[in-house]
C-alpha cells in the first residue's frame, strides 16, 4: 500500500476525464466545452439530450389524447376525421402539428442521447440497466411513430403497410409461416380492412403506456437522473415544437380509400420513424429485418461486451483475512456491486465472503464506511492513509 | 484571542484561537468551490481542517472517534441535500450510521455533547450557506466546554497489515 496518500489519489470525478479516453469521447467533450463558451453551462442543451426527450414525450401525450377524441378507427372515417380535425377543428392542425413534430423531435434526441452516452462511454457497469432499458424505449418510440403514420390512413399508409407487410414476411425465410403470422395478427387479415386501424389504435397507444414503465426502470438505477431540462432549454424547445407547428402546417395527403397514385410529391417521408421503410427502395426486405434485428440485437449486448481498456482504476478492493461475511458492505452497497460468496472466507470460522464486482462499483467507498473489520478498501483512497491525515490535520 | 496559552491544553485549540474542527466534505456537494486551501484549510477559518471524500458515505465512523482522541472539538461531515445523492443513498447511509455512532460516543463519555458532530447537507448552490452554517457550528463548540480525550486503549485494528 506505501506510495498512496489521500491527497494524490485521483477522485472520481477527475478520473472520468483523464483516464481511457478516446478519440470521440474527447471529440464530445470538446463540443460540450465549444457550447459551454456560448451560452452558459447549466443551459447547455447537450448535457439535457435526455430531459428534452422525456419533455418531448410528456408534450406528445396530451397532444395525442386531443386527437384521439377526434379520430375513428375505420378504415373509411379515419383519414375523414383526421381531415375534419385538421381543417375544421378549433387550432386542430396545431395540434397535430404539435404531435408530429414532438414525434420527430423525440426519436431525434433519443438517438441523440444515446449516442452522447455510447460516446463518452456511460454505458458499462452499473448503468447497464438503464442503457438496456433505454433500447427497449427506443425501440417502442420507433414502433409507435411507426404505427402514428399508419392511423392517418391516406396514400403514405398504403406505402407504409405495404413495406411492414414486405419485411415481416422476410421472417418466412427463418421459419416458413412465421412472418406471414406476424403480418396477419399486425393488420388483422391478409389485406388492410376494417380491424386494421383499430389494431394501429391498440398499438399506438399500448406500447405508449409500456414506455411509462420502461422510463421508470431507465431512470432506476441512475443517480440523480436530469429528468427536466432547466427552464431555459425547456422553455426553448416547447418554442421550437409550437413554432414548427404554427408555421409549417402538416402535408395534404390524400386517402387511402382510393388506389394508389404513382409519383405524388404529397408523400413526406419522416427520415427516422419511416427508415425502414425508405430502405425499401435499395435494399430487399430480408436485408433490412436483418439489419434492424442485427442492429437491436447488438445494442442489447453491447453493455457488456469486453472494455477495450479497464476504466476502473479505483473499485473497492477487499482483505480476505479481515472479512467476517457479516454482510454489512453487501446490504450498503447502492449498486448491488458486491456478492456474499458462501464458502470461500479463509477463516475457517466465516463461510461467506464478500466479493466485489468490478464492473459495478461505482468507487463510492460507501462499502469502506460499512465494514467495521477493515476488509474492504478503495485502493487509491486508503482508509488507513485518511485515518493518518485526520490525526495530521489535528496536530 | 490569539494570545490563549498553549500550556494548558495544547490540543483543543487552532492557531487563530478557536476550537479546532474537523470537516469531511463529499466532493460531489459543494459545486466548484474554492473555499478550501490546498492543505484542506477552509479560506477564512484557520481552524477548521478538511478532507475530501468521493461520498459522504465513504467516511468511516472511526474516523469521527479517532478525530475526538486527536483533539478535535468537532467533527462535521458534508454531503449532498438528503435524496439528491450522486450515489443514490450514500447521504443517508451515512445520516444512519452517524445516529448510531453519536449516542455510542456520548454513551461512551467521549464526546460531552451529540452536538459536536454535525451534518451539513448542501447542494451544489449552497455555497454561501456553507461558511454560515460553519460559523453556527463554531459557536455552538465554542460555547461548549474544551473538550480533552484520554485516548483510553489502541482501537483493535488500527495498526496497519502491509
Amino acid at each position: 500500500m506505501a506510495g498512496y496518500s489521500a491527497d494524490q489519489a485521483p477522485t472520481s470525478r477527475d478520473k472520468g476525464f483523464d483516464a481511457g479516453l478516446d478519440g470521440i469521447h474527447k471529440a464530445v467533450v470538446s463540443v460540450d466545452k465549444a457550447i459551454n463558451k456560448v451560452i452558459p453551462e447549466e443551459f447547455n442543451p447537450f448535457y439535457y439530450l435526455g430531459g428534452i426527450t422525456n419533455l418531448l414525450w410528456v408534450l406528445l401525450v396530451p397532444s395525442g389524447i386531443f386527437l384521439w377524441f377526434y379520430y375513428k378507427p375505420t378504415t373509411a372515417e379515419a383519414f375523414s376525421s383526421v381531415d375534419y380535425l385538421t381543417a375544421q377543428v378549433f387550432f386542430g392542425g396545431v395540434i397535430r402539428g404539435i404531435h408530429r413534430y414532438a414525434g420527430n423531435g423525440m426519436i431525434l434526441m433519443a438517438i441523440l442521447h444515446m449516442l452522447r452516452n455510447f460516446f463518452t462511454d456511460r454505458y458499462r457497469g452499473f448503468r447497464d440497466i438503464p442503457w438496456v432499458s433505454g433500447v427497449i424505449l427506443l425501440f417502442l418510440t420507433g414502433f409507435i411513430g411507426l404505427t402514428g403514420y399508419l392511423l392517418v390512413w391516406d396514400q403514405r399508409a398504403l406505402v407504409i403497410t405495404d413495406a411492414l407487410v414486405q419485411i415481416l414476411k422476410s421472417l418466412d425465410l427463418v421459419i416458413a409461416g412465421l412472418g406471414t403470422w406476424f403480418a396477419q395478427a399486425l393488420i388483422g387479415g391478409d389485406e388492410p380492412n376494417n380491424l386494421t386501424l383499430a389494431r394501429m389504435l391498440f398499438l399506438h397507444v399500448g406500447p405508449a403506456v409500456m414506455v411509462f414503465f420502461f422510463l421508470w426502470v431507465h431512470y432506476l438505477r441512475l443517480h440523480r437522473p436530469k429528468i427536466w431540462p432547466p427552464m431555459f432549454v425547456t422553455l426553448l424547445t416547447i418554442g421550437a415544437v409550437l413554432l414548427a407547428a404554427g408555421l409549417a402546417p402538416l402535408e395534404k395527403t390524400l386517402p387511402a380509400t382510393q388506389p394508389f397514385v404513382e409519383g405524388q410529391t404529397a408523400l413526406v417521408y419522416d427520415i427516422f420513424y419511416l427508415l425502414p421503410v425508405l430502405a425499401l427502395s435499395s435494399l430487399s426486405a430480408p436485408a433490412v429485418m436483418a439489419i434492424l434485428l442485427a442492429l437491436f440485437a447488438v445494442m442489447f449486448i453491447l453493455p457488456w461486451l469486453p472494455a477495450k481498456k479497464h476504466r476502473y482504476i479505483n473499485v473497492a478492493t477487499v482483505t480476505p483475512e479481515n472479512c467476517t461475511g457479516c454482510q454489512l458492505c453487501a446490504i450498503d452497497c447502492p449498486f448491488d456491486a458486491i456478492i456474499m460468496v458462501q464458502g470461500s472466507n479463509p477463516n475457517p470460522r466465516y463461510s461467506e465472503l464478500a466479493v466485489v464486482n468490478d464492473d459495478k462499483c461505482a468507487e463510492c467507498g460507501i462499502c469502506v464506511g460499512a465494514c467495521p473489520f477493515h476488509a474492504i478498501n478503495l485502493p487509491l483512497m486508503d482508509e488507513y492513509a485518511i485515518r493518518d491525515k485526520v490525526v495530521a490535520l489535528l496536530k | 484571542m490569539t494570545s490563549t496559552s498553549d500550556t494548558t491544553q495544547p490540543n483543543v485549540l487552532a492557531q487563530n484561537g478557536k476550537p479546532k474542527i474537523l470537516g469531511f466534505l463529499c466532493e460531489w456537494s459543494l459545486g466548484r468551490t474554492d473555499h478550501i486551501h490546498e492543505d484542506g484549510t477552509v479560506k477564512g477559518m484557520e481552524h477548521i481542517k478538511t478532507i475530501k471524500i468521493p461520498c459522504s458515505g465513504f467516511v468511516k465512523t472511526e474516523w469521527v472517534t479517532v478525530a475526538f482522541e486527536n483533539g478535535a472539538q468537532g467533527v462535521f461531515i458534508l454531503g449532498c441535500p438528503l435524496g439528491d445523492c450522486h450515489f443514490n443513498e450514500g447521504n443517508f447511509i451515512i445520516n444512519g450510521r452517524l445516529e448510531q455512532h453519536v449516542g455510542r460516543l456520548v454513551n461512551r463519555k467521549i464526546v460531552d455533547d451529540s452536538g459536536r458532530v454535525a451534518e451539513l447537507y448542501l447542494g451544489a448552490t449552497g455555497n454561501n450557506d456553507f461558511f454560515g452554517q460553519l460559523e453556527d457550528f463554531t459557536k455552538y463548540i465554542e460555547a461548549l466546554p474544551p473538550l480533552v480525550v484520554a485516548a483510553k486503549k489502541p482501537r483493535a485494528a488500527a495498526a496497519k497489515k502491509e
